[in-house]
């Protein structure tokens, strides 16, 4: 009754030892992000800046744009594929990704909301940074929460189900984000509008630093949870019977993947197909376990957001591309070819 | 010590499917529950492995009651093999027989690998250990069920905690000789780690070979239990299956024939 999905690829690479591809995964992490500090309109020279040398533009652009930005994009990157990982292990579906199953839209309406009715809330300042994280992850945990029901009423999902309730949801959400931007005002459009199309671009310490402890702990502790999201794909009785405590590991699931989710898109605009193709590649280098496969999307994943990101900069000088605009380019073929490996 | 089943009632929706069963399955031999199709027995099982919720009476786990453990208690005394394939990920044979080292915190690495290589050995899966699971066929795929629940009972080293094997249809998908192959294994692991096994079987030849204290289910209610003579009888298989059944006792056991 159940799809297989066989990505056989794996057992090629016998040779290669699971530490040396962790190893090459983490130099690949730490060049990315250092070429994505040096590289951009304003060229840094890292020697300089770590022996004193550098000017003081070179050192406020460093430390207040490049640094805020780079860790941003590998918090996100590796948030973002690590939730898919997640969702597609929880579904036990390969096509899973955040943005195609809807919850980055959630995430999104949430987000928007908050910048269209936050004012009217009348919320302390210091709250600012919060609330709209806050919103964002209310809005992505509807959704993966709606998922949960709905597969736990009509049993488990077929592939395809799943995707089609996502079409539904980011039409829900679609609706609900005109409703918003028809009732905004000209300022309040015009953030929304900015925060919509998704970049990297006003990462600032203070903005960030909340959105980026959120996602770095749900992903330690979605870690931890590895051992359960293996025996649950044997299926929910079987993980039973294997020790897990069921219903407390899908909600702890659902409600870490949404933070994942909703703290990214809060910060950064919906980005695609990170959730999707990174833990695919990963599977097929290192494998389908849930430990390595989350610790290997979370190394991958950020350092393809880094790299994407220092893309969108460099690409069209002195301009900005959106940085979803690379990852959608690069994983909706991708999309493509896994669906003609599932068969849906 | 025991695994038992007391009165226990399971209703799904409004409609009854086990309505009253005693069942006691002593450690050290093998309960047999045979039945028509349909008549609760995999219901039954789940009342029995502290998975299905029960609207009456109670199940105790040498003298606990099921629904006073947590998942990981009960996983330490007692594994389940159901009839299912639920993987859509690339999981190898090996780590699908790992899932079932649920008393890891005892035992060193080494100790882990020898007991999944012998006991993958003993089911003949010892060559699929690297293959993917998806890329075998059904039958393959229940050995290596069958296996990793195996696992699950047989490594812990203690003696004194007991331990039950609860399987639905284990040799379903079996060619004649794996089946053989598989019960004469429970047979011995039953016997030699003093382990309790409840198993469902259809085919009442095996079932009177392999068993040792049989059950009978019909629509919901056990209508027959205790030793192979009292319960394997020419009147009570061909009233339950409302099919005339023979029985004859040869040199080589009691067989059963339907034509």
């Amino acid at each position: 009754m159940q799809e297989g999905f066989s990505s056989q690829m794996g057992e090629a690479q016998g040779g290669v030892s699971t530490e040396l591809k962790f190893f090459f995964l983490l130099v690949m992490c730490l060049a990315s992000v250092l070429s994505a500090l040096a590289v951009g309109g304003v060229p840094l020279s890292l020697l300089e800046i770590v022996r004193g040398e550098a000017s003081k533009l070179d050192l406020t652009v460093f430390s207040q744009i490049r640094a805020p930005r780079v860790m941003l994009a590998a918090t996100v990157g590796a948030s973002l594929a690590v939730a898919g990982a997640v969702l597609q292990g929880f579904f036990r579906n390969p096509l899973a990704d955040p943005g195609l199953i809807g919850v980055s839209g959630g995430a999104a309406l949430g987000a928007v909301a908050m910048i269209v009715l936050g004012s009217s809330l009348a919320l302390p300042v210091a709250f600012a940074p919060f609330t709209m994280p806050m919103a964002a992850i209310f809005g992505s945990l509807c959704v993966t929460g709606a998922l949960y029901l709905f597969s736990n009423y009509y049993g488990q999902f077929r592939i395809v189900t799943v995707l089609l309730v996502g079409i539904a949801f980011n039409a829900l959400s679609s609706v609900g984000i005109g409703i918003f931007q028809y009732i905004s005002n000209d300022a309040q459009l015009r953030s929304l509008i900015f925060w919509m199309m998704g970049s990297f671009g006003r990462a600032h310490w203070v903005t960030t630093v909340p959105c980026v402890l959120a996602m770095v702990s749900a992903v330690l502790v979605l870690i931890t949870k590895s051992n359960s999201l293996d025996k649950l794909q044997l299926g929910e009785n079987e993980a039973f019977h294997l020790g897990v405590d069921v219903k407390a590991t899908k909600r702890d699931l659902v409600l870490l993947s949404a933070i994942c989710v909703g703290a990214g898109v809060a910060v950064s605009g919906i980005i695609g197909f990170v959730g999707l193709v990174v833990p695919h590649i990963v599977r097929f280098t290192i494998g389908v376990r849930h430990k390595p496969l989350m610790i290997g999307s979370a190394l991958a994943g950020g350092s393809l957001m880094v790299l994407a990101d220092l893309l969108a900069r460099v690409v069209a000088l002195p301009a900005e591309v959106p940085v979803g605009l690379v990852t959608s380019a690069i994983g909706a073929p991708f999309f493509l070819w896994l669906i003609t490996k599932v068969k849906p | 010590m025991a695994l038992e089943a007391q009165n226990i009632t399971i209703n799904v929706g409004s409609k009854t499917i086990v309505n009253s069963a005693s069942v006691t399955v002593e450690s050290g031999s093998i309960t047999v529950l045979v039945g028509p199709n349909g008549a609760g027995k995999s219901t039954l099982l789940g009342g029995l492995s502290g998975h299905t919720a029960l609207s009456g009476g109670r199940a105790l786990i040498a003298g606990r009651d099921l629904t006073q453990l947590t998942p990981k208690q009960l996983c330490d005394q007692r594994a389940v093999m159901l009839q299912s394939d639920n993987l859509v990920f690339d999981f190898t044979v090996n780590d699908v027989l790992r899932m079932g080292l649920v008393w890891q915190v005892e035992a060193s690495e080494t100790e882990k690998t020898e007991v999944i290589i012998d006991l993958a050995r003993k089911c003949g899966i010892e060559h699929l250990l690297r293959r993917s699971v998806l890329t075998l066929s059904g039958g393959e795929k229940q050995r290596v069920h069958f296996c990793r629940c195996l696992v699950q009972v047989m490594g812990r080293h203690e003696r004194d905690t007991p331990r039950y094997l609860l399987l639905d249809e284990p040799t379903s998908g079996q060619d004649i000789a794996n089946e053989l192959r598989l019960l004469k294994l429970l047979k011995e692991i039953a016997v030699q780690r003093e382990i309790g096994v409840f198993v469902i079987v259809h085919d009442l030849n095996l079932a009177v070979h392999f068993g040792d204290i049989f059950y009978i289910m019909k629509n919901g209610t056990l209508v027959a239990d205790g030793v192979r003579d009292a319960v394997m009888t020419e009147d009570t298989l061909s009233s339950v299956y409302e099919t005339p059944v023979k029985t004859e006792l040869t040199s080589r056991g009691l067989r059963i024939h339907t034509f």
